[in-house]
This record gives structure tokens, C-alpha cells and sequence, in this order.
């Protein structure tokens, strides 16, 4: 008798355990991020994304590849689907577009991306639009971006933030423009 | 034990080469390869054969035919099944160096991967018209350009 009220008493321990164990487990699971597990896109320089966006737009931006409305990561402009549906593909990339695209960009993998441009560029392998770009990783698109030739100059110096500014007609073409020239 | 031994030695590599034939099968492909369907009546596997058809479902590297860099078919307009004949297309890559072609009788044209070897993105001419985008890595004209009217699909290619 003594032994089959201890398992009656045991059981109900276990019962009550299971019950408040699923009540804390579904409180937790309904509670919102703490504030600092956010990532803040503010960190993360957006003001001068434009020339990379051109160099995006050359390198990886046609209709065959990201230029598509159908992938993930979506570049729009110049010779890639457009923001307004009746610009033409040769119109040239709005700053809206240019803004899309750092959308774009940052989104992908966004706890890495401020990790990235808190490193200033030294985590840039991180990145899996980087290691694709760079051919570490399987991409249908091949390698892209060569460690140190234009494109890959333009992107470590966006990061880095000693990206130049565009000379105008009178001085020398910057990397980023280098690259962007090519669907001129 | 020499009857288990024997009946072991038949049995494994049979088993490991079901697995290595299946390993290498692709139903996806396989499906849009058995949907370009059966060649057209007369004619015969070769340059000439199924114009208009994505030709890289089978030349763009899984099979099962030879692996091209470019191809497609160019037809008299954009909506005719007239095939245009000796139309030039100049490819222009991202360095500036251009290679011609020329379409045969089906309106197709292709060139071999390994004969050449462009640095993407390629720009393309066709006869007298500019594509107005250019190519990233896809050379099929017809993996884009075939649907006239579709919100999806370019019309097909014309001279």
C-alpha cells in the first residue's frame, strides 16, 4: 500500500513537471528578441553602397543571374529587372535601385553583415555572397570576384570605408566605376 | 561457409554498383529532357536538329549531349517558325574580345565549350539588333527567349 501511494505521489510530481516545464517552454518561445540580439543596419554604411551597387549590377546583376526577381538575393537596375516596370533595361540605375540593392545586400545574412562591417571588412569571408563571389563555395555563376582585382577592390574598400569618390570625367576611374563600365 | 562466401561476392558488387547507378541519376533533368520530346520526323540528330528547343537542356553540361558555351536559334521574326539562315551573332565578352557565328539552315548556331571561353558578362548582336541586357553565365538563347506575350519569357530570338 505505502509503496503504490509513493507512485501515485511520484507520478503526479512528473505530471505537474511536464505541465509547467510546456508552459515555460511556450512563454519562451513566444517572447519577442532581446534589443541587443537585433542587428542595426545603421552600423553598416548605406550612404556609399551606390558604386557598389554598380559594381554588383555588372558582375552579377543580369536577367540570367541576379538580376532575376526570382532569386534571393535581387539586384535591380541597369540590365537587371527594374524598380519601375516601365523603365527600360539600358535606363540608367536610380538611387532607388542603388537603395534596394543595399537592402538586398545587408539582408542576406544580416547577424554576419555587422559582424563584417564591425570588422571593417577583415570577416568579409564570412560572408556566403563573398565566398560565392569568390568561387570558395558552389556557385552556378562561377567565380566572379578575384581577390584584389576591381570588384574585389571596390567591396573590401566599402567595408574598409576608404572607398573613393568618383573623380568625375577628369580623373582616374575608380575601381568600383572600372567595374560598372562594363555594361556601359 | 564457402556457399555464403560465394553468394558475398556476387552480391556486393552488384550492390555497389546499383548504388553508384543510381547516385548518378537526375530525375529533374531527366523529366525536362524526356519533355523537349522525340525529333522531328526527317531529321536527324545534328546541328540542325530540334530549332528553337532550350538547347542547353542537353548541351549545357549534364547531357546527354556534347557540352556548348553558346547556342540558340534565330528565326525570321518573333513570332514566325521560319528559321533565318547565315544571320551573323557577334558575342562581345567582358574584356572586349568578340567571336562570330553564323546560323545554318534550322536558323541554329552553337559553339563548343572549350573552343571558347569568354569572360562573362557577354553581350550579343544578332544580324543588326543589340540585346539590350547582357548574359551572366546562361548561353541558351531559348532558356529565356521563348514565349511571346508571357510575363516570364522574352519573345524568340529574329534576325
Amino acid at each position: 500500500m505505502k509503496n503504490r501511494s509513493s507512485l501515485l505521489v511520484a507520478s503526479r510530481v512528473g505530471f505537474l513537471v511536464t505541465i509547467a516545464g510546456v508552459i515555460v517552454g511556450a512563454a519562451s518561445a513566444c517572447s519577442t528578441p532581446a534589443v541587443d540580439g537585433r542587428v542595426n543596419a545603421a552600423t553598416i554604411d548605406g550612404a556609399n553602397f551606390a558604386p557598389v551597387s554598380g559594381m554588383l549590377l555588372a558582375k552579377c546583376g543580369s536577367l540570367d543571374c541576379h538580376g532575376s526577381r526570382y532569386r534571393n538575393f535581387r539586384l535591380l537596375g541597369k540590365g537587371a529587372s527594374r524598380l519601375d516596370s516601365k523603365a527600360t533595361p539600358r535606363d540608367p540605375t536610380t538611387p532607388a535601385e542603388h537603395t534596394e540593392n543595399y537592402q538586398s545586400f545587408i539582408a542576406l545574412e544580416p547577424e554576419k553583415m555587422a559582424d563584417v562591417a564591425a570588422s571593417k571588412g577583415a570577416k568579409m569571408g564570412d560572408l556566403t555572397v563573398v565566398r560565392k563571389a569568390r568561387g570558395d563555395e558552389e556557385h552556378k555563376g562561377g567565380k566572379r570576384i578575384v581577390p584584389g582585382d576591381d570588384a574585389d577592390k571596390c567591396l573590401v574598400s566599402w567595408f574598409n570605408g576608404t572607398l573613393a569618390a568618383p573623380a568625375g570625367d577628369a580623373g582616374p576611374k575608380t575601381s568600383c566605376e572600372i567595374v560598372a563600365a562594363l555594361i556601359e | 561457409m564457402a556457399p555464403k562466401t560465394s553468394i558475398w561476392l556476387f552480391f556486393a558488387p552488384l550492390t555497389l554498383s546499383m548504388a553508384f547507378l543510381a547516385s548518378c541519376i537526375d530525375p529533374v533533368h531527366d523529366e525536362r529532357v524526356a519533355d523537349l520530346g522525340g525529333e522531328a520526323p526527317g531529321v536527324r540528330q545534328g546541328p540542325t536538329h530540334r530549332p528553337g528547343q532550350p538547347c542547353m537542356t542537353c548541351h549545357g553540361g549534364v547531357g546527354p549531349g556534347p557540352n556548348f558555351e553558346i547556342a540558340g536559334t534565330v528565326f525570321e521574326t518573333e513570332t514566325a517558325a521560319t528559321p533565318a539562315s547565315g544571320v551573323t551573332i557577334t558575342l562581345k565578352d567582358a574584356v572586349g574580345a568578340t567571336q562570330t557565328l553564323s546560323t545554318n539552315t534550322a536558323g541554329n548556331f552553337y559553339i563548343k565549350q572549350g573552343s571558347y571561353a569568354p569572360t562573362y558578362p557577354l553581350s550579343v548582336q544578332v544580324g543588326g539588333k543589340q540585346m539590350k541586357t547582357t548574359i551572366g553565365r546562361r548561353g541558351g538563347c531559348a532558356d529565356c527567349h521563348r514565349g511571346v506575350g508571357s510575363q516570364y519569357l522574352m519573345p524568340q530570338v529574329s534576325k
